[in-house]
């Protein structure tokens, strides 16, 4: 009895066989066709100007006579037109501070829509989480006459006030804080603890996987926005690295010479983020489980 | 003497409550609520930006929707939109789909996988731009090379029946990652009793897939469609920088058009109207979407029905 158990086992997988094979050839293939681009971004870049206009194809940077040579004149010339050390800059003050205070202000907002009981709280919340279906179009016009009104346009604050809030997120904030058990917050109430310290010593700490989390990713979306940083910002020393990309490429749209320091851009601007999610992988996947639906 | 100690006590919760959401109340109001409204005003008026706003009516609507001659672009950008989204959202979910069945295989490497998809997903959309446009060059990148290989002048970009389609697969490309995650989560909390019985019914992978992956991950699946629908409707930044629009502004999208027509033409409340048009279009898929949603009765029959699967089998 056990053996033929065992024969129809074996039997089954003999018979999957073929079918893993295919599996693993086109899950490979993918895979390639999403990590070759890259590899060829990067060796491209490192090589000279001539030879990425060359005609052999090679994916190791070669000079004239097939020896390997690794430039980095793009780089050279991309920092130069990205401004980087400026833009660079630019980008880290935008993204730390939307990050910083989004966390802050979404995660305060987030416990109150979950804890604490007051008039207006419920219909606030509903109206809120309702707005979310408007597409951004509706909010550029606007936001441009509000950024001219505050004086804000064409400066860092621009990028910063508009995104300093994100009801998203206060809205998983909110589903976090009620989701925690109210027991030990009924015990700090009893021993005659406020909201405030609550909030601080007791909510905060016990959501903090969350607010990695929606720190990374408020990171991200700030570091690649760039439509609404194309409308406000014109200023080449407001620019953030997305902006200045952006720029390089709309120049080489119809200008082929350009594409050196256009690929030398790109691996510039992207390697940060790359290189912070192989990092933090293990966060990110977890916080897209949470963003994603449930049932 | 105590109900009084209460109401205070009531009263101060409150305002901490209101302290709490305060700034959240100040940048909605500012940020979201105002312009919500503001531009739902512009829209009624003519508006160049310099001159005062003129009150119009409904004259802004009326004159893109049946006014060919002043707006020929209109109509064309959201038949391209359109177009673009047929392309993407079903292309977008069924490799979703397959790749994370694949995946969800108990394969070596999923891990390895995962991460190889996600790449696009944390790399700057202006990057992937450039990526692609070095990529598809028809004299200088990996068509270029094809090319000149086999003699052929393939020019994906420069050609009004590929271009859309080539920004269509380039989304799926760059979002595949990011929905695979979400997907391989749904079908991860899929019972592997349903499977067990599927297969006890002599089921094999393909109906395994039709009848118990597909049913059970269907609010995920709309998820997606509803999300990437919405995303592609609102397709902007790989447009403006790849193409521009073109060639004869085969890949004008909405967005970019509103983009036109804000600074190139400054027709400001034409813009708005566009921008409350488009609003109009993803509240009626959002709604529609909704409405495929299994209803929470028939969600608790299924809950119902796999809580007698399993003590069936506990039997």
């Amino acid at each position: 009895m056990e053996n033929s158990l065992k024969q129809t086992k074996s039997r089954k997988r003999l018979r999957i066989k073929p079918a893993r094979i295919l599996l693993y050839t086109v899950l490979i293939l993918l895979a390639v066709s999403f990590i070759f681009p890259y590899v060829w971004l990067i060796s491209a870049s490192f090589k000279e100007p001539s030879q990425i206009f060359n005609t052999t194809f090679s994916l190791i940077p070669l000079d004239g006579n097939g020896k390997i040579h690794f430039v980095i004149q793009n780089y050279i010339s991309a920092i130069e037109y990205l401004n980087l050390s400026k833009v660079f800059g630019n980008t880290m003050i935008v993204c730390f501070a939307n990050t910083l205070l989004n966390l802050f202000f979404n995660a305060l907002a987030g416990y109150a829509f979950a804890r604490i009981q007051f008039k207006g709280r419920d219909i606030i919340f509903k109206i809120m989480i309702a707005s979310m279906m408007v597409p951004g179009a509706i909010m550029t016009i606007p936001n441009l006459i509000i950024s001219r009104t505050l004086v804000i346009d064409d400066t860092l604050l621009v990028l910063i006030l508009p995104f300093v809030m994100s009801v998203y997120n206060v809205f998983l904030m909110r589903q976090q804080f009620l989701g925690l058990n109210k027991e030990i917050e009924e015990a700090a109430i009893m021993d005659g603890a406020g909201h405030f310290r609550i909030f601080f010593t007791i909510a905060l700490p016990l959501v903090s996987p969350m607010l990695v989390v929606l720190g990374i990713t408020t990171f991200m979306w700030n570091y690649n926005n760039f439509m609404w940083a194309l409308v406000a910002t014109q200023s080449p020393d407001v620019f953030t690295l997305a902006r200045s990309l952006g720029s390089l490429i709309s120049a080489g749209q119809n200008n082929p010479s350009m594409y050196p320091q256009m690929l030398a851009g790109s691996v510039i601007v992207s390697a940060p983020l790359i290189v912070i999610f192989f990092a933090l992988q293990r966060y990110i996947l977890k916080g897209i489980n949470i963003g994603g639906v449930k049932e | 003497m105590v109900v009084q100690g209460k109401n205070r006590q009531k009263k101060k919760t409150a305002i901490i409550g209101v302290l709490f959401i305060s700034p959240l109340i100040i940048y909605f109001i500012v940020f979201q609520l105002t312009p919500i409204i503001m531009s739902f005003g512009i829209s009624f008026t003519e508006w160049n930006w310099r001159t005062p706003p003129v009150f119009v009516g409904f004259n802004n609507y009326i004159e893109l929707f049946t006014n060919r001659i002043i707006y020929p672009n209109f109509w064309k950008s959201l038949w391209v939109t359109i177009q673009y989204m047929l392309m993407s959202v079903p292309l977008s979910v069924v490799t979703t789909l397959i790749v994370s069945a694949m995946l969800n295989s108990k394969i070596k490497g999923e891990k390895f996988f995962k991460s190889a998809f996600f790449i696009p997903s944390v790399t700057a959309g202006v990057a992937i731009s450039a990526i692609w446009m070095f990529l598809i060059d028809p004299t200088y990148g990996v068509v270029g090379a094809i090319n000149r290989a086999c003699g052929t002048n393939i020019n994906l970009i420069g050609r009004t029946t590929t271009a859309l389609p080539l920004m269509a697969i380039m989304a799926v490309w760059s979002g595949l990652g990011y929905n695979v995650l979400i997907m391989l989560s749904a079908m991860k909390n899929i019972n592997p009793s349903l499977y067990e019985a599927c297969e006890i019914d002599g089921g094999g992978t393909i109906r395994k897939f039709f009848h118990v992956t597909i049913p059970n991950v269907a609010p995920t699946i709309l998820f997606l469609c509803v999300t990437s629908t919405i995303g592609s409707l609102q397709a902007f930044d790989q447009m403006y920088l790849m193409t521009g629009g073109g060639p004869d502004g085969s890949t004008t999208t909405f967005m970019l058009e509103i983009y036109n027509m804000i600074f190139s033409y400054q027709e400001v409340g034409t813009a708005s109207a566009m921008s409350y048009i488009l609003f109009a279009v993803i509240l009626a898929i959002t709604l529609m979407g909704q409405g495929f949603l299994p209803g929470q009765k028939e969600r608790r029959l299924f809950a119902r029905k796999v809580k007698n699967g399993k003590q069936l089998k506990a039997n």
